[in-house]
């Protein structure tokens, strides 16, 4: 019976991929070599960073309307956890906290959440990640967002919000500003919304160029990288008259950038600078 | 002896996997740089957390669930684009697909809704079975297994209403839009 109906599907199935082209042995040299080295065995203490909302945050007026105290709060409460309306809505007092502090908080209120406050690049401060122990995104997990413009890629949360009969385990990852010198633990293109280089044409300028542009807004460059086919990898200097097609910061001040010794095909360039257009409202050249 | 080396052990992941999560995004990602896009993050991630990768099949189901979000986010408000994954971006441009377009059994499958689509092309296309659907959607086995059974119901029943064409499709999905066994 079901097996007739799903022949019908498979047939609609595009060819799998069957082999580990050379694109794709590529790719994995690429992630191997980002800067955000994968999370050590051991290293939960590694990860104690704390926080990811702004320190003293105030809640969305709506949302601390009508709420219950769950637990006392005193100068080392690491989290505000409060009742409301169906919700726990917790705010984070102290964004440096061991995380052993959250999470027990959190277990005192019956919680089975793990908090993680990791540094993250501009564009994704005060964002709010739950997932399951599956990777699975966990809709039902939200952070809370004030009223009024935010100029960062996955909105300005001040807290997070969880549904009381939340019966899950979660893992809530809460991006806050990194400090001079550490490493962002989520980083994204040096051009997103929330980003130095968003809206400053780049693409196709020259190494000196963009390092200048880069300077102006406080930025130095550290790595460079030629991504590209018969490119040679991470270097630490190229020549200034080398093309620059993307980069990202990967600590506060600090950026890489995507370089090659041949500029940007010009029907790539329209390509790319319509989707900037259509995603960002400009474009990227 | 130690436990292999992160570097080992993402590579040994990524040669086991990488077919499996390229053909699962290829199905579902519509230009050859979203593709590109989605399997560069989909790794990414695995890089990052590579702690949480389960061992054995069981990384492949985690890493379907981390492509099904990525495809999920990368949609989302802000365009994505990342700077690795040149090289891939310029092989996925030359993967072709099959013409469904005039096939009215894949006109219906598209009327379905995500979720039902999703369920029926883990099973079709990727040959999950129900509990390891239920491991990729973050659901129970009897959650997975319903939704699984109401997802064929309803495009079966799509199927039926296809007219001349109802006899390609059989007897037995006709029954199975009927409620029958």
């Amino acid at each position: 019976m079901t097996r007739n109906v799903d022949d019908i599907v498979a047939r609609f199935a595009p060819p799998a991929v069957s082999t580990v082209s050379e694109g794709a042995r590529e790719l994995m040299h690429e992630i191997m070599a980002d800067p955000t080295a994968p999370e050590p065995v051991k290293s939960r203490r590694r990860l104690n960073l704390r926080m990811a909302i702004p320190a003293g945050a105030l809640l969305a007026a709506g949302a601390v309307a009508a709420t219950t105290w769950l637990l006392p709060v005193s100068p080392a409460a690491a989290l505000d956890i409060k009742e409301d309306n169906g919700y726990y809505v917790i705010e984070v007092k102290d964004l440096y906290a061991n995380p052993k502090v959250y999470e027990k908080q959190l277990r005192d209120a019956g919680l089975k959440i793990t908090l993680r406050v990791i540094p993250a690049t501009a564009a994704y401060e005060g964002q709010v990640f739950p997932t399951s122990p599956d990777m699975k995104y966990l809709e039902e997990i939200k952070g809370i967002y004030p009223p009024g413009p935010c100029e960062r890629v996955d909105g300005c949360a001040i807290g997070v919000k969880i549904p009381k009969n939340f019966s899950g385990v979660a893992d809530v990852a809460v991006s806050r500003k990194a400090r001079t010198g550490e490493k962002y633990q989520s980083t994204t293109t040096f051009d997103a919304k929330g980003e130095p280089m968003h809206c400053v044409p780049y693409l196709n300028k020259t190494v000196t160029e963009v390092t200048a542009l880069l300077k102006e807004r406080g930025v130095r460059v550290n790595k460079y990288a030629d991504l590209t086919p018969i490119g040679a990898g991470d270097m630490r200097s190229v020549p200034g008259n080398w093309y620059v097609d993307g980069g990202m910061l990967t600590e506060p001040g600090v950026a890489f950038l995507s370089v090659s010794e041949m500029p940007f095909p010009e029907e790539e360039i329209a390509r790319l600078n319509q989707k900037s257009v259509k995603g960002y409202g400009c474009p990227i050249s | 002896m130690g436990p292999p080396e992160p570097e080992q052990r993402f590579e040994e992941i990524y040669m086991a996997y990488y077919p499996a999560v390229a053909s699962y995004v290829r199905r579902r990602a519509g230009s050859p740089d979203d593709v590109a896009d989605v399997i560069a993050e989909t790794f990414t991630t695995a890089w990052r957390r590579l702690n949480a990768v389960p061992k054995g099949d069981e990384a492949r189901l985690w890493l379907y669930g981390v492509a099904r979000r990525v495809l999920a986010n990368h949609f989302r408000a802000e365009e994505r684009r990342t700077a690795l994954a040149v090289r891939l971006r310029e092989e996925a441009a030359t993967w072709t697909a099959p013409d469904t377009t005039h096939d009215p059994a894949h006109q219906a499958f598209q009327r379905l809704a995500d979720d039902d689509r999703e369920l029926l092309s883990l099973v079709a296309w990727e040959g999950l079975s129900g509990p390891e659907v239920a491991k990729v959607l973050g659901c129970s086995r009897g959650a997975a297994r319903l939704r699984l059974h109401r997802a064929r119901k309803r495009l079966a029943r799509e199927l039926a209403q296809l007219d001349p064409d109802l006899a390609d499709y059989g007897r037995r999905a006709v029954s199975l839009a009927k409620g029958q066994p």
